[in-house]
């Protein structure tokens, strides 16, 4: 009965009733934006666990750096004050509880690290479930950066090959950009605790200056 | 998420200037269908005889605004990647004074002129005129208005935030404001009609 | 050159009595806002941004400035705003393309219902040129007002409206309130 009335209405009004009922289911949704709850594509975090395609080694990073490329957003995950006290270059500090709130895009490239692995992962699985298309983590975390690029070893050993000689200079150079030096050789420097350099005030790049262009989005 | 597709790289910027190209004959196309090309028609808004330019402009707001809700709701769209330019609050108001003085002196707002235009109004071209020495006027005098043009920043602030009520109910609280304007914007034209008859 | 006048043929302008205003021609305005609403969402949907049409004109004068005398555009960052930092051409724009676009629309409609016409649009009680002086006049307050409110009815009226920015709405009902307001002022000129 309410259908004959509904459809003897002039269109307008037919619209307004419409307009009305979607108004109030609006309003009973509240927010449109899914912040508690999402699905997750588990096939796909499976797949890609698998094929373990979402990793990027240290010197890859280190080698953007140097580049000065800036098309990606790197997130120190540990707390402010070993942030503080040392991060890789063009890093924020973001805590992973407030990794969804922060201002990481869905379209970013984002590289997450931590001192190790576990808690890049975790932040990983948070970003993947809500749905952002480009996340990797730095292999091996902080422990790794400070391992092989800051503070790398000298492997080589009574007769360097070419090869290993030019990869010897590259590590030095890359090591000397970030601070560090080349550690020589036996097994008891490895044990003493290395200091990592103290950080100089442009290491907190500020990203937002240097990306590329960015475009005119106004009216 | 897939929308909006431009943000997640489905095309490059040169396609993006096709969309916008295409996206801009629609505009233009409907914007002409309404009437908008004449001068005349936008004015009689402001004179109550019609009411053209509100019922358009709200339902385009309340159809585009019920869009976005819904889109990201059902998670297809990513709100956070659609632009909203800042909130400068004294600037904007100061600015959209003179605008609507503009507005009714001129007949015309920037895209209704680029339309009246295309179809051949003289005023319009005039218009456009005006406005190119308007911003010109703006730029020169800039330096010592720049001051004021970035005060009262309130930021990237929506509605809901500002307010604090949540996202769908200040939906519905546009649209029932929409509804009302609409009825008292049939009822101002039925009267400015039997006004015109009895004279 | 008839051809071209041909296009901008004569239709209801011309029975119409000066002054009078042929709304019936026109579609429904409730219809014609859901299409523009539509098209103000896929721009949202397939760019992640609105529409707009002041910007343009911006970049027009800009241009034209830098022109002209290139050390004016120097350190006035309004100016270097729409010109870029000189690697591009600065009409390679989203923007400059979708005014072009709407021209285009604008035309096509036009031609279509016969509205278009070389005329100018004025009210009974007042001469052509006095009409054009005042589109002058308002079209200079409009650059400058738009400016100052970084947008227009479309851009921040109609975008930011429907993203409920609190700005565009301030925006939108300052426009309404000084159009309002200055109504009676100027009323000779479109009644």
């Amino acid at each position: 009965m309410l259908l004959k009335a509904y459809a003897e209405l002039p269109p307008r009004k037919r619209i307004g009733i419409i307009a009305i009922i979607l108004g109030i289911s609006a309003a009973v949704i509240g927010n449109p934006c899914n912040t508690t709850q999402t699905k997750v594509n588990i096939k796909e975090v499976a797949l890609k666990s698998e094929k373990d395609v979402d990793g990027i080694k240290v010197n890859e990073l280190a080698g953007w750096i140097i580049e000065g490329k800036m098309d990606y957003r790197l997130a120190d995950l540990r707390n402010e004050s070993s942030f503080s006290e040392y991060n890789i270059p063009s890093s924020e500090n973001i805590q992973i509880g407030s990794l969804t709130k922060s201002d990481l895009k869905r379209n970013d490239k984002i590289i997450l690290y931590s001192e190790n692995d576990i808690t890049a992962a975790q932040g990983w699985f948070i970003l993947k479930a809500a749905d952002y298309k480009s996340v990797c983590m730095l292999k091996g975390g902080l422990e790794a950066w400070k391992n092989e690029i800051v503070f790398p070893q000298c492997s080589c050993g009574d007769n360097p090959s070419e090869i290993q000689k030019q990869n010897h200079q590259k590590k030095e150079e890359v090591a000397k950009f970030f601070g560090g030096q080349m550690e020589t050789g036996s097994s008891s420097t490895k044990v003493a605790k290395k200091e990592l350099p103290k950080l100089k005030a442009p290491a907190k790049v500020n990203l937002k200056r240097t990306r590329s262009k960015k475009k005119r989005e106004g009216c | 998420m897939t929308a909006p597709f431009f943000k997640f790289g489905y095309f490059n910027d040169e396609v993006s200037l096709i969309v916008a190209f295409v996206i801009g004959i629609f505009f233009g196309f409907v914007l002409e269908r309404g009437g908008f090309g004449s001068g005349r028609m936008l004015a009689a808004q402001f004179y109550f005889t019609d009411m053209r330019v509100f019922k358009v402009m709200f339902t385009a707001i309340v159809t585009a605004m019920f869009g976005l809700f819904y889109l990201t709701w059902i998670g297809y769209l990513d709100l956070s990647l659609v632009y909203m330019s800042d909130t400068y609050l004294v600037p904007q108001v100061v600015g959209g004074l003179i605008l609507g003085v503009g507005f009714v002196i001129g007949g015309y707002c920037p895209g209704t002129s680029g339309v009246a235009i295309a179809t051949g109004r003289i005023d319009a071209i005039l218009y456009a005129l005006g406005g190119f020495f308007g911003i010109f006027v703006f730029g020169e005098l800039f330096p010592w208005i720049e001051e004021f043009f970035v005060s009262t920043h309130m930021g990237n602030i929506n509605i809901p935030t500002l307010l604090g009520i949540d996202y769908g109910i200040v939906l519905l609280l546009v649209l029932l404001m929409a509804i009302a304007g609409f009825t008292g914007a049939e009822w101002a034209e039925k009267i400015m009609a039997n006004k015109k008859k009895e004279d | 050159m008839n051809m071209i006048k041909s296009w901008f043929s004569h239709h209801d302008h011309d029975n119409a009595r000066v002054g009078e205003l042929t709304p019936k021609h026109y579609t429904n305005p409730y219809l014609i806002g859901l299409l523009l609403g539509l098209v103000l969402l896929s721009a949202f949907v397939i760019m992640g941004r609105g529409l707009g049409a002041s910007s343009p004109l911006s970049t027009v004068v800009a241009v034209g400035v830098q022109k002209i005398s290139p050390s004016s555009v120097e350190g006035n960052a309004f100016y270097e705003g729409y010109l870029g930092d000189g690697t591009e051409n600065p009409f390679k724009n989203w923007l400059v393309f979708e005014i072009l676009g709407l021209v285009v629309g604008g035309f096509i409609s036009g031609a279509i219902a016969g509205r278009n016409k070389i005329m100018v649009e004025k009210g009974p009680r007042i001469t052509n040129n006095k009409r054009l002086m005042y589109a002058f006049i308002g079209g200079s307050l409009m650059g400058f007002g738009a400016k100052l409110a970084r947008g227009c009815t479309s851009g921040q009226g109609l975008t930011g409206g429907s993203l409920l920015s609190v700005g565009g709405w301030a925006f939108m009902l300052a426009v309404f309130a000084g159009a309002y307001a200055f109504a009676y002022f100027i009323r000779r000129q479109w009644t």
